[in-house]
């Protein structure tokens, strides 16, 4: 029999990541309440609050300066906190399931190519106006082409394993390559480029969320949720082929079809997202490893931890852009002020997982 | 349960088995059958293909030529989840992992029957194979904090945790000190005996192989040499041919005891 106190820590094992995850992405709704009020403009966070209120129920502003509060607070800053959100959550949740799919401590979407294929789908898009499916609406388009292109990089490890055996090694060696071809192809159309459309491609090639408006939010929910939902399908497969290759195949699973199927809801959710705020890097690299400080590397815990932590973190770094230089594109500030804190972290760290 | 009834009538037929990496050949067309729920024992020089026979059975690797059949079924035709159900097998080393706890890293063994619900009873059966190993102590600790005698213990729950009717095991004593040797081929037997599964595992120890095995199959280059019960088997001549080493065999608890000489 098990003892009481096994089965009690069993349990408490297997749910901590989900009361962290609850915890941050309680912090990271009250951080969203609080960014409302951060603007150029002095507003207390009671007086946005209520503003936003007043937006969410249609109140019409009456006179300029309550027009420009509402513009502030209702229409900018908060599709932007909410874009901050989602974007930091499908990045970390993304960069956690293939670090430990792939066992590969840099993988993330952005090492895998699945960004940048996503940012050049977009870009020649909005460019040259070239759609790979026709008759779609620009945003369609840019859409379309964008999870295309953030496709290629899982097509190439299909088109390699149909000769020869594909190791973790080389998904990311793949990747890695991927990701150049496709920074190089950007940076080729950058060139031609006039001055205001490259400042435009620049800042999405740094991830932005300055300029998200209410229409994209439900895009951005629903990238979350098609990343997240299958992964957390399959959370317990994942954490199986962590353990090795040949054990899961043993236990039942094909570590390949799984790996595949992984990369295609990340390349999904990385697309949306890629449309709306550009390749934010960074954080699908360093969230999950501070999450797997806090709650180990057992995925049914790892994934809702890392991705609110990537909440955090975009919405902290946005919050302070803000109130410095609000045109400055958040992904410089995440990787400012994520990057010392990462450091401190793996020098603190007690376990070593790599 | 379901898997409780089929057991003790496994076959598993190996004909003219072929493979090689990158054309060298491992097996040049092995043949052997197993048809008795027993504890057979694989032994045999380093490189003869120990190993390669035991992930060909499993379907990690794939055969140039011949065929693998459970029940009278072609391998090849398994798919890998219902595999999971008939073939357990723990690895040689279980190295590169992510530190999880030594529970969970159990539990997984009961992926391939794990339902809604199940997680009770799977935990219960996860604890009771640590249990009967003796490390129960540890089931909370993390794996990176364990030696490499403690980890193939924890392999091998995970495998005993699977009930598979077949469990492939490659080397399992080889991080133990001597008592856990005898301890964990005891167990092994025993469990055998108890559930009829059919354990084939591969040895380098032949004194636990003769001890505890009920069949013998010795392995020499790429092919079956000899395969028996531990005294048809171990014989001074065996293992000149094999090993290329002088030793005298006695009989010791009813079971041949090999002594190795120095020639």
């Amino acid at each position: 029999m098990v003892n009481q106190d096994v089965r009690r820590r069993y349990r408490w094992n297997r749910n901590k990541g989900l009361v962290f995850a609850a915890i941050l992405f309680a912090i990271a709704a009250v951080m969203a309440i609080l960014s409302l009020s951060i603007s150029q403009i002095d507003l207390g966070v009671m007086e946005a609050f209520s503003i936003f209120r007043d937006g969410m129920n249609g109140v019409k502003p009456t006179n300029f300066e309550e027009f420009l509060k509402m513009r502030i607070v209702y229409e900018e800053n908060g599709p932007r906190a909410i874009g901050a959100i989602c974007a930091g959550a499908v990045l970390a949740a993304s960069g956690a399931a293939l670090q430990n799919i792939i066992r590969n401590p840099l993988a993330d979407p952005y090492t895998l190519g699945i960004s940048s294929g996503a940012l050049f789908g977009m870009v020649i898009s909005v460019i040259f106006g070239f759609s790979v499916v026709p008759f779609l609406s620009d945003l369609d388009g840019q859409m379309v082409n964008a999870f295309l292109f953030a496709l290629v990089p899982t097509a190439v490890v299909i088109f390699i394993a149909a000769f020869k055996k594909v190791t973790p090694t080389m998904m990311i060696l793949c990747g890695i390559a991927v990701m150049y071809i496709f920074s190089a192809m950007t940076t080729m159309i950058k060139y031609t480029m006039e001055p205001e459309t490259l400042a435009q491609v620049y800042s999405w090639s740094i991830g932005s969320v300055s300029g998200l408006s209410w229409g994209s939010t439900p895009k951005l929910i629903a990238a979350v949720l098609v990343t997240v939902v299958p992964l957390m399908l399959v959370h317990r497969r994942i954490d199986i082929v962590a353990q090795g290759d040949d054990g899961a195949l043993t236990l039942g699973i094909n570590p390949n079809r799984l790996r595949i199927f992984c990369l295609v809801a990340v390349s999904v959710g990385t697309a949306i997202t890629v449309c709306y705020t550009g390749t934010i890097g960074f954080v699908g690299l360093v969230a999950p490893h501070i999450a797997r400080i806090f709650v180990g590397a057992d995925c049914r815990g790892l994934i809702p931890c890392s991705a609110a932590i990537g909440s955090v973190m975009v919405l902290g770094s946005d919050m302070a852009i803000r109130s410095i230089a609000p045109q400055l594109p958040v992904g410089v500030m995440v990787a400012l002020i994520c990057s010392p804190v990462f450091i401190f972290v793996l020098a603190r760290m007690k376990r070593s997982y790599w | 349960m379901s898997e409780e009834d089929e057991s003790g009538t496994v076959s598993i037929i190996i004909d003219g088995l072929v493979f090689g990496y990158c054309s060298f050949p491992i097996l040049k067309g092995l043949t052997v059958s197993f048809d008795k729920p027993e504890m057979v024992s694989i032994i045999g020089p380093n490189g003869v293909g120990k190993s390669t026979l035991i992930h060909c059975m499993n379907k990690i690797l794939t055969p140039q030529e011949g065929i693998v059949s459970v029940d009278g079924r072609d391998v090849r035709e398994i798919k890998v989840k219902e595999m999971a159900k008939i073939m357990g097998y723990v690895p040689y080393t279980t190295s590169n992992t992510f530190p999880i706890s030594v529970i969970d890293a159990v539990m997984m063994g009961r992926h391939p029957h794990s339902k809604m619900g199940s997680l009770d009873e799977d935990l219960e059966i996860s604890y009771d194979m640590l249990d009967r190993l003796g490390i129960a102590d540890l089931a909370m600790r993390q794996l990176n904090e364990l030696s490499a005698g403690q980890l193939q213990k924890v392999a091998l729950a995970k495998g005993l945790a699977q009930k598979p009717r077949v469990l492939l095991l490659d080397e399992p004593t080889s991080n133990l000190d001597v008592k856990h040797q005898l301890g964990v081929a005891r167990l092994l037997r025993e469990i055998s005996r108890e559930t009829g599964m059919l354990v084939i595992m591969i040895c380098h120890d032949l004194n636990i192989a003769a001890k505890y095995s009920d069949k013998v199959l010795m392995m020499s280059d790429g092919k079956v040499f000899a395969y028996g019960t531990p005294e048809e088997v171990f014989t001074p001549e065996n293992i000149r041919s094999v090993y290329g080493v002088a030793c005298g065999v006695i009989e010791d608890q009813g079971r041949p005891h090999i002594i190795l000489r120095d020639d």
